[in-house]
């Protein structure tokens, strides 16, 4: 990332390696000056997390967890056996 | 699950069938499980060798295209946002003015919205699919996607971000509508 001028396009392209702590500090500190002053790349930040939690809503539905907890309690039962 | 397993195999209703034998062979096998990783990192690593074996098997009967782990870790991402042509002065940055959507609370956890995120995420490709799934889907860790999918940390970094970008676009325009009648 060229940090003289930061392009949203290049801090679109850098959220996930951002919300992954995977950026080296130069550019992790570029990225959260450019978001001070950026509406555009603030809201979409704020979108992606939104998605993010959104896909954790839908999929911990899923694997039902009252299924998971079932299996967790078989194990320690023989376990305890 | 049946969206991990859907990665190996021909075909989600494959990835249906090898998601029940997955909790038959936890059933099975739960005497092996030495708390070593958690029960869900388990659970998923018995799925991926089932989907992964099965893959095999249904690869030497009927040939498809197989997961593609590095082709879809590799090229350039099509921008997936407006941003402004390289002549324009401002090149690079938004187009389009980019809005807040609502509270996660309220409209946004609608049927509606449940709806598209899953025909959204169903829509990903293969590796993709599997990444979001693993990772924003069951809370997997970075490490235990890597070592379950058995590819490189960076790779799932690009695989995870371009399959979110396709996710939060595709809720995106649901999202959007909502803003404007806000």
């Amino acid at each position: 990332m060229n940090r003289d001028e930061v392009r949203c396009r290049d801090v679109v392209a850098l959220l996930t390696d951002y919300l992954e702590g995977a950026l080296p500090v130069e550019d992790r500190v570029a990225l959260e000056q450019h978001l001070l002053t950026c509406e555009g790349c603030t809201a979409f930040l704020a979108q992606l997390r939104t998605s993010i939690a959104l896909t954790g809503a839908l999929d911990q539905e899923e694997v039902a967890p009252a299924l998971m907890d079932a299996v967790l309690a078989l194990y320690r039962q023989r376990q305890s056996t | 699950m049946v969206r991990v397993a859907s990665a190996y195999v021909s075909s989600p209703e494959v990835g249906e069938e090898v998601a029940q034998d997955t909790w038959v062979a936890v059933l099975e096998q739960l005497d092996r499980f030495e708390g070593r990783s958690t029960l869900k990192t388990w659970i998923f690593r018995i799925l991926t060798n089932l989907a992964k074996t099965r893959g095999v098997r249904e690869r030497r009967s009927a040939p498809f295209s197989s997961l593609n782990l590095r082709g879809e870790a590799q090229g350039e991402v099509e921008p997936p946002e407006s941003f402004l042509d390289a002549d324009h002065r401002w090149s690079g940055h938004w187009a389009v003015p980019v809005h807040a959507w609502p509270a996660p609370d309220e409209q946004l956890l609608s049927a509606e919205m449940g709806e598209r995120l899953v025909h959204a995420l169903d829509a990903l490709p293969p590796a993709q699919r599997a990444v979001v799934a693993l990772r924003d889907g069951q809370s997997l860790s970075s490490r235990e996607v890597c070592d379950l999918l058995e590819i490189s940390e960076s790779n799932q970094r690009v695989l995870l971000h371009r399959g979110r970008l396709r996710v939060r676009r595709a809720i995106g325009e649901y999202a959007d509508r909502l803003v404007v009648r806000a």
